[in-house]
């Protein structure tokens, strides 16, 4: 008992240096994240788009490939098709491009399957049938009921050349 | 003083700023305009087109487009430029609907289709079609302030060229609008609003140049 006492009441040789080291620590630490930081723009939200098309949906065996990456400006449902989507009870169609459900029921609803789940809760489902050559993206809108309504707010579809790219 | 030592070290991580160590696990993926397929972007890559081919198109509307143009080549690495009735580059054309979509419907106000290459560590973009949903939405080609029930021509035009450099939409009452051009959710009753999408945020001007290898 008296030992352990004792090596708590011990000086760690560097202990004196301490109260340097420690500030200093803290501002290499800021140095180098400003200094990454400054290294060139911080991605912010809007440039996903060329991580997840790269990395996940046309990355790695497609190379030589081409696809064409659809995007839409979205109009939010408005609060009549909230209180539909309320009013269908289970999961459905809304309307013409509206469907109500979990992110699983919408990706069925589109014939596809969850491949990358995005950051605000946005989802690229593949379509089955094409066996990834065609993503499709789906956008979630949570309404005041705790409803939730997607949208197809993007695609990537693989095309055989620039000809037939738009 | 070890219990100092770690107190210190939990300021340090939390005074850093968080997007610094962001970049590092957001492995990247750049694009550019690679027309002469030499897989290096030259300054003549930079250069996009559109197409003005058909009746519709009037001086106004050209004049919108041209502004929605400048607002990119003028503030980011991306330089696209007009050139007249280009055969391969960005056109828009509310009658016709890209590649990208079988049909319209009235959740989507506009739509772009970008065409690109696969070179492995880079995207090789070939071409962008730009199409405005002029079937179930009403747009205002006009200078100043849209009417009510109209959406800004020139805004949502500055919105889809965003998505020629793989751009994305962004959402939440956060970005939309008035917010980031790249806000991609309007609803109703914010279609004037559409205007504050023709000026560029920092956010729009740092994802484009995070994208796009000038």
């Amino acid at each position: 008992m008296r030992r352990c006492a004792s090596l708590t009441r011990r000086r760690w040789p560097g202990a004196a240096i301490l109260p340097v080291l420690v500030p200093l620590f803290v501002i290499a630490v800021i140095a180098i994240a400003s200094s990454a930081n400054a290294s060139g723009p911080a991605p912010v939200d809007s440039a996903r788009a060329a991580d997840i098309v790269g990395d996940k949906l046309v990355g790695g065996d497609a190379t030589g490939k081409c696809f064409a990456l659809g995007s839409y400006l979205l109009a939010e449902p408005t609060a009549v098709d909230f209180t539909r989507a309320f009013a269908l009870g289970a999961s459905g169609w809304v309307r013409d491009g509206l469907y109500k459900g979990t992110a699983e029921e919408a990706a069925a609803a589109w014939k596809g399957k969850i491949v990358v789940l995005e950051t605000d809760g946005a989802v690229w489902i593949t379509a089955a049938e094409d066996e990834g050559s065609h993503a499709i993206r789906l956008q979630p809108f949570l309404g005041p009921d705790g409803v939730t309504i997607w949208i197809e707010s993007g695609s990537s579809r693989q095309v055989t050349g620039p000809e037939d790219g738009g | 003083m070890r219990r100092g030592f770690a107190l210190a070290l939990v300021v340090a991580l939390l005074v850093a700023p968080s997007h610094a160590f962001a970049m590092h696990s957001v492995p990247g993926w750049p694009v550019f305009w690679d027309k002469d397929s030499n897989g290096i972007p030259n300054s003549t890559d930079s250069v996009e087109y559109y197409q003005t081919a058909g009746t519709l198109w009037t001086s106004s509307k050209i004049q919108r487009l041209q502004a929605a143009i400048s607002r990119w080549t003028n503030g980011t690495d991306w330089n696209p430029a007009y050139s007249c009735c280009s055969t391969n580059g960005v056109y828009i054309n509310g009658a016709t609907l890209p590649a990208c979509f079988s049909s319209w419907n009235s959740a989507s106000i506009a739509a772009t289709c970008l065409s690109f290459t696969n070179r492995g560590s880079y995207g090789d973009i070939f071409d962008t079609d730009i199409s405005l949903n002029e079937v179930h939405w009403n747009f205002s080609w006009s200078a100043s302030e849209p009417p009510s029930g109209f959406a800004d021509a020139q805004g949502v035009s500055t919105h889809e060229l965003g998505h020629g450099i793989f751009l994305l939409d962004l959402s939440g009452t956060a970005n939309c609008p008035p917010g980031p051009t790249m806000c991609g959710v309007i609803t109703s009753g914010q279609l004037p609003y559409t205007m504050d999408l023709r000026t560029l945020t920092s956010d729009d001007v740092s994802s484009a140049n995070y994208v796009y290898l000038p």
